[in-house]
């Protein structure tokens, strides 16, 4: 119920619904992240040319720099300004991974083994698709990843979403398409001659057709 | 240990060469060698870059790409990035703390040419059939398949270049802290 909250917040944020979840949340940790680190910079650079400037060498006025001894005080208030920033930016952190990572318990759980060189997926009802990932559309879906072989990798560039596929173990990721049509999973992670041809087409279809797909031909 | 003055390294002999211990003639060979790697890298990063001007496949095989890859990341990172600043170092950290020489000489030569062993080593996976082709990072599982060429001599070079970087290591850690001139010392702390 928590992820609703969030996706619903998000969508509040931005009028049109995003192609992708999780992606949106991403974008937005991003855009926390940066506007913190543009404050910290302007915070450090404006002032530091601002000096060069105005204690610039100027010969006979000031050819040694004067010695300034400075109290505590300025030193406890950049030590604890930092800290209250990077403890935020550590709780904001956690709640954002937690949410990203955490598959909504709606979703639909579909296998995925990566091998040299293509994916094979199954689904609840067993039935197997080879290098072809139907989901349907606005419905999460947990991707449950593990490897015949040696170490590959899901990723969906759409969704932001990737995760290793492991020999031996299984590996969580989920994510929802909002908008049906034909996207591509990519192999990220290095494992032989055929790489870069290990593509998956993901095909984000109606309701109605998956229903019809998954009891085709099972 | 040489006791009398050495020859400098503008004017020494091969055999001078081959043989020295001499912190800045070590550090010519270092700069040499690196300089060397950083070219056949930079070969490499050529034709990958002149592969990827277009989709598809036109001037190398898929195996070769990867081969490409693998050797570019590995000589750039274990030529240039690790070695390159040994050459530097050797050069320039005894002379800087008023130091004869490296803490110890005959150490320093054995990384070197442990180095040079490397070096020559790697030049084996030139050689077709020998290409190792399991990224720089050769993980395991992917690193033990018959795909991934020849990853025991992988392992041994990078075996050679750790030996190497490690003898350095502990060498000039040694030598920052004994064998600086104690008039300078005194000016620098």
């Amino acid at each position: 119920m928590q992820m609703i909250s969030v996706a619903e917040a998000a969508s509040a944020a931005t009028p049109v619904i995003p192609l992708a979840y999780p992606a949106p949340y991403w974008d937005q940790m991003f855009n926390i992240w940066l506007s913190i680190a543009v404050g910290i910079y302007l915070v450090v650079a404006v002032p530091m040319l601002y000096f060069l400037y105005r204690y610039r060498y100027r010969k006979a006025t000031n050819e040694v720099g004067a010695v300034e001894e400075s109290g505590h005080g300025i030193e406890v208030l950049w030590t604890v300004i930092p800290l209250i920033i990077v403890i935020y930016l550590a709780i904001q952190s956690v709640a954002f991974y937690t949410v990203q990572r955490t598959p909504p318990p709606d979703s639909l759980p579909v296998k995925a083994e990566g091998m040299m060189w293509s994916w094979q997926f199954e689904y609840p009802n067993g039935k197997k698709s080879v290098s072809e990932l139907y989901v349907p559309v606005g419905k999460p879906v947990k991707l449950l990843l593990t490897s015949r072989d040696v170490i590959h990798a899901f990723h969906i560039p759409e969704a932001k979403v990737m995760e290793d596929a492991v020999p031996g173990r299984v590996t969580e990721m989920w994510f929802q398409f909002n908008e049906t049509g034909q996207y591509r999973g990519y192999c990220r992670e290095f494992c032989g001659t055929a790489h870069a041809y290990m593509l998956a087409t993901i095909k984000v279809v109606t309701a109605e057709e998956f229903d019809q797909w998954l009891r085709q031909s099972t | 240990m040489q006791e009398a003055v050495a020859t400098p390294w503008f004017r020494a002999s091969f055999r001078e060469w081959f043989l020295t211990t001499d912190h800045k003639k070590i550090a010519i060979l270092y700069g040499l060698t690196s300089l060397l790697f950083f070219v056949v890298a930079g070969l490499m990063g050529i034709v990958i870059r002149l592969e990827l001007t277009q989709p598809g496949l036109q001037f190398v095989s898929p195996d070769f790409y990867n081969y490409l890859l693998t050797g570019h990341g590995a000589v750039l990172l274990l030529w240039w990035a690790i070695a390159f600043w040994a050459a530097f170092t050797n050069f320039l950290v005894p002379i800087m703390i008023g130091a004869r020489d490296v803490a110890f000489p005959r150490l320093n030569q054995l990384s070197y040419w442990f180095f040079f062993s490397a070096s020559v080593l790697v030049l084996i996976t030139l050689i077709p059939g020998q290409h190792i082709k399991m990224m720089w990072t050769g993980y395991p599982p992917f690193s033990l398949h018959p795909n991934a060429g020849p990853t025991a001599l992988y392992v041994l070079i990078v075996i050679l270049i750790a030996g190497s970087t490690l003898g350095t290591g502990v060498n000039f850690i040694t030598t920052s802290i004994f064998s600086g001139s104690t008039r300078i010392q005194r000016y620098t702390s």
